[in-house]
């Protein structure tokens, strides 16, 4: 599998297990110790893990890290990421005006569209990779065909 | 100096001049009314947003191509620019966050204000990048002299 690839997936399933892990506590939170739902934040410190794959994941020798395929990829998902995000951000500080009017909404609430954007963008980044690659990188099964043609 | 550089020249200026003017009416404001409505003199700065209206008055180019190099600094741009728009965002919630109490609760009004604050945060820093970027290494106009 591509390495752009691989962080992509990996990211994804780190995202997302964060995400039902940090819920599932939510609701154990709120069942059995209502009123301190917000230290639920803390459980999305797992998210750190995303950047830890070069840790996890070494570059080898001779592997080749991204080539210029690669960057166009990971920068056409970095436009996708940044049109999903504005769209989100915009509407989610429009719609409070439209909904509400002229009331007022919990504090908590900036943080909350923080940390949901900062996700999406992620989330969104990881699944245009994903597409663009095809699901899965054919390369090395192309250089074993390629391989096994020249021999 | 190519267009997009004009144009980022007349984006930096005229939000610059905005944030300027919106400075002087915070002061005026904080002395004639009191600090928490001084506060909103801070809405001129989107004024700044004017300076979009460049690409109708820099006239384009036809006979240049977009390279990859152009490609390149405008990816940098658009990055750098997402990246000062959120930290400024996050910066702003925190604020909010530890100037209020964490279980208190903020005007509604508050969020398309920081819609127009994190776009003209964006746009100067992507406008910021255009200018350094292009002026780092030549003078030669978009895609080079065809």
């Amino acid at each position: 599998m591509n390495r752009v690839l691989k962080y992509a997936w990996y990211q994804l399933i780190v995202v997302l297990s964060g995400i039902v892990f940090a819920g599932i506590i939510i609701v154990i939170m709120a069942t059995y110790w209502r009123g301190k739902e917000i230290s639920a934040v803390i459980i999305f410190g797992p998210l750190v893990l995303v950047h830890l794959f070069r840790v996890f994941f070494p570059l080898k020798p001779g592997e080749i890290a991204f080539d210029e395929r690669d960057l166009a990829i990971k920068t056409h998902a970095t436009q996708h990421s940044f049109i999903v995000f504005w769209y989100v951000f915009i509407i989610s500080c429009i719609a409070p005006v439209l909904i509400i009017g002229n009331g007022s909404i919990h504090v908590m609430y900036l943080g909350g569209l923080l940390l949901t954007a900062g996700l999406l963008f992620r989330i969104t980044w990881s699944i245009s990779v994903i597409i663009q690659y095809g699901h899965t990188s054919n390369d090395s099964q192309a250089n074993e065909v390629l391989e096994g043609g020249a021999a | 100096m190519n267009r997009i550089t004009k144009q980022s020249w007349i984006m930096v200026l005229s939000i610059s001049i905005a944030f300027f003017a919106s400075c002087i009416v915070v002061a005026y404001w904080a002395a004639s009314k009191g600090f928490p409505e001084a506060w909103h003199g801070f809405i001129f700065t989107c004024f700044g947003g004017a300076g979009y209206f460049a690409c109708l008055f820099v006239k384009k180019d036809k006979s240049l191509i977009v390279d990859e190099r152009d490609l390149a600094i405008k990816a940098l741009a658009k990055n750098n620019g997402f990246i000062a728009s959120y930290l400024s965002f996050c910066f702003l919630a925190l604020g909010i966050f530890i100037y209020k109490k964490p279980s208190s609760l903020i005007n509604v009004n508050i969020l398309p204000m920081c819609v127009c604050l994190v776009g003209i945060i964006f746009a100067f820093v992507e406008s910021l990048t255009y200018i350094i970027e292009y002026g780092k290494d030549s003078k030669l106009p978009e895609g080079g002299i065809v």
